[in-house]
């Protein structure tokens, strides 16, 4: 398994051609496919490890060198190659290299071409970096890498004032999490006496349950801050500012994943703790409600999408709080495909509207871009949870494991999913149906998209399609990394630990099987629900939007708090903002006055008036006549010869 | 022989009123013609101690402050000529320019 190093090290080393090269000899069309070739060698080779771990279930953990000693503990570089990290990665690096041949083409004849694919390879190795990681050290390196890469993409265009805002935006309130998380591994360290992954985990039965829960609750306040989730979520929109194969990628598909993957990953630590498991489920169960309610009234289209991705995320932290990691990561799958796909079909429109983002003023473009359109359908009812795509099969999978566990949860998961087909289809119509309500100038320019854009769509919904039926493939193929029984690096002991840890998902049945739960969705009542909910979202969305029967703007007078509230998304930034950054500005404006205007400038200033003040007095002395001088000398040399005869 | 003490006397004597001319009188000619009332009250003082310690030392800086004096004097009136020549004017009070 030596060969797994390429994976990471690949887009770095195109990170570093580009970046040395990218201006003076690539410059457009070379730099794109060098970051183009660098993670589709990291995708075919972690295709290859990813089969391999597949076959056999092994796990591999490779140590590549070595970073750092820290008494006797040594901090390596290494690989752990599981079935979770390997799903990741492959993740990771498929959907990358999809989304890096649709930028070739979204970027084109942009002035900095470059640079943006030397920031995207970068992204990709910080990512792999984490992904790939078997202790918490590397993790945090690239957690904190990707952190960066992810600023420097959403403030691409820099010298756009909003997008430099939310690049600080996010770069922020990342750190707010990161600084717990940072916290959490220095727990774990002065707990464990290590960082590896594998002896942490054979180590969490001896430790009580106290320090465990505080642990895991400093790692998951690192996760909320990366996977966008409620309090910490209002970056994410902002973060729309970035080009849109940036969005796609970064804040939809792997970025903010990682905290999803994170719990996954120290999947021992959170089962061992009941209240770590309910923050996460309650977290995830609040975010996916609030996000989705948010997205209904927004009419920016990608951040719809945005609030969307919220609210899946949401959707797979509640699960993996529900005890079905499984399910979890399996929805981080299927969100990775199809709102990387949604990302792209709206870049797409993007592009044919000339950076037009307001859906209000869109509207029958579809029959101008079929491909895009139809693409964008595929995505859309994938994230409704309409059979057959992959969306149906991973979001109702939790929504019936939280009616098992936890009826509060469930209720507000299941509302969710109602929102979610809503506002979804809600886009669709006013984008790509309803009336028309483009200006005349643009339509003219009206096009499908070159075909570097459009065959990452039509390969991502083909994706979403066929996923979905892959459902017990995967299911069993995470077993080695999210069933305790089957964790062949667990003790004994440990297993039966985390096995106990997460008996509150030990009565829920889910069938593995796609074609079994399809049936099972169509036959038994909770099924039929749930399928109801998200075709009665999309037909409300139709009948207000399409058909025009009812008059939206109606609608929201009619419910105005309840509208405001979710235009000002809950007053969340208003709220921060009279709390941090005000307070931090009268904060800093005291410390100003106290710091500045009085102690230093009182000590600069103080010095220049004593001088003022004792020249003055001397300045007398200077009468500038000879015979005063004289006279000045000669009692200056009486007092010096009177006190040589004195002290003598 | 006069004993040495009234020769002290005598030089202390010229020193106070070279001092009192510097100080009192405001033509620059009177101040140069001053401070060689001074350097010679010095020179009194020296031969006088020189007598008295038997030592020509004395005698010897004698020698050389009168010639030093005698330069000092030829520069000090070219200086005075020179700013004479600028400001039409020998009076001390009127030439201060150094008033802090």
């Amino acid at each position: 398994m030596e060969y797994l190093w390429i994976i990471p090290f690949s887009p770095l080393i195109a990170f570093v051609i580009i970046g040395l090269f990218g201006y003076k000899f690539l410059r457009e069309p070379l730099s794109g496919i060098v970051a183009v070739i660098g993670v589709a060698i990291s995708a075919i080779a972690s295709i290859i490890g990813f089969i391999d771990v597949a076959k056999t279930g092994n796990y591999y953990n490779l140590k590549l060198f070595n970073w750092m000693t820290i008494g006797d503990y040594n901090i390596a570089v290494s690989i752990l190659w599981d079935p979770l990290s390997a799903l990741m990665t492959c993740v990771v690096t498929c959907v990358s290299t999809f989304i890096f041949i649709f930028a070739t083409g979204y970027m084109k004849g942009d002035e900095s071409y470059p640079r943006f694919f030397a920031y995207l390879s970068l992204f990709v190795f910080m990512m792999l970096m984490l992904t790939l990681s078997d202790n918490l050290v590397q993790l945090f390196f690239g957690w904190e890498g990707v952190g960066l890469a992810s600023y420097l993409l959403i403030g691409f265009w820099h010298y756009k004032k909003s997008a430099a805002n939310a690049a600080m935006e996010s770069f922020v309130v990342n750190r707010v999490g990161d600084w717990l998380f940072l916290l959490g591994i220095l727990l774990a360290f002065v707990t464990f006496g290590t960082l590896d992954y594998i002896q942490i985990f054979n180590k969490v039965p001896g430790v009580s349950v106290g320090i465990i829960t505080a642990i895991a609750l400093l790692l998951f306040g690192g996760a909320v801050g990366k996977s966008a989730q409620i309090p910490l979520h209002i970056w994410l929109p902002n973060a729309m500012e970035g080009p849109t194969p940036v969005s796609a990628l970064i804040h939809a598909a792997t970025m903010v994943a990682a905290g999803v993957y994170m719990v996954a990953r120290l999947m021992p630590v959170f089962a061992a703790s009941e209240v770590a498991l309910n923050t996460v489920m309650f977290i995830g169960t609040m975010s996916a409600f609030i996000a989705a309610t948010m997205g209904l009234v927004q009419n920016d289209i990608k951040r719809i999408i945005a609030y969307s991705t919220l609210s899946q995320l949401g959707y797979m932290f509640a699960a993996e709080g529900l005890g079905l990691f499984g399910e979890g990561m399996f929805h981080l799958t299927s969100h990775a495909v199809f709102k990387a796909l949604l990302f792209l079909g709206s870049g797409s429109v993007l592009i044919a509207l000339h950076h037009l983002l307001d859906i209000q003023k869109m509207g029958q473009i579809g029959r101008a871009m079929p491909i895009t359109m139809g693409t964008f359908l595929i995505g859309s009812l994938a994230l409704a949870g309409i059979p057959p795509f992959v969306g149906f099969f991973s979001k109702d999978s939790i929504i019936e494991g939280a009616f098992e566990v936890n009826k509060f949860v469930f209720m507000l998961l299941w509302a969710g999913a109602f929102l979610t087909a809503f506002y979804i289809f809600r886009l669709f119509f006013l984008t790509f149906f309803s009336t028309d309500r483009l200006d005349p100038h643009l339509r003219e320019h009206l096009h499908e998209s070159p075909p570097n854009m459009t065959i990452p769509l039509i390969v991502l919904a083909s994706a979403t399609v066929i996923l979905g039926f892959f459902k017990e493939f995967f299911l069993n193929f995470l077993k080695p990394s999210l069933e305790p029984h089957s964790m062949k690096f667990l003790s004994e002991e440990a297993k039966i630990f985390v096995f106990e840890g997460l008996s509150r998902s030990h009565n829920v049945e889910i069938e593995a099987n796609a074609f079994h739960f399809l049936g099972h969705s169509l036959s038994s009542f909770l099924g039929i629900v749930l399928l109801a909910t998200a075709l009665a979202g999309i037909f409300t969305a139709y009948v207000i939007y399409q058909l025009r029967k009812v008059d939206p703007v109606k609608i929201g007078e009619m419910f105005q708090p309840l509208y405001k509230l979710f235009y000002n998304r809950w007053y969340f930034d208003y709220i921060y903002y009279a709390i941090f950054v005000y307070g931090y500005y009268k904060l800093s404006k005291v410390l100003w006055f106290v710091g500045d205007k009085i102690v230093i400038d009182g000590i600069v200033d103080g010095s220049a008036k004593v001088s003022i003040f004792s020249g003055d007095i001397f300045r007398k002395t200077q009468i500038g006549r000879i015979s005063g001088y004289v006279l000045q000398m000669l009692i200056g040399t009486a007092i010096f010869l009177a006190l040589f005869l004195i002290i003598r | 022989m006069v004993p040495y003490e009234y020769y002290l006397v005598l030089s202390g004597l010229l020193m106070v009123l070279g001092f009192v001319g510097v100080i009192v009188r405001k033509n620059i000619i009177a101040l140069l013609i001053s401070t060689e009332l001074m350097l010679n009250s010095v020179n009194i003082a020296f031969v006088a101690f020189d007598m008295k310690l038997n030592d020509v030392a004395g005698q010897v800086f004698v020698f050389f402050i009168l010639t030093i004096a005698a330069a000092e004097a030829a520069i000090g009136l070219g200086l005075i000529m020179a700013i004479y020549r600028m400001k039409k004017d020998v009076d001390v009070t009127k030439i201060a320019e150094l008033k802090g």
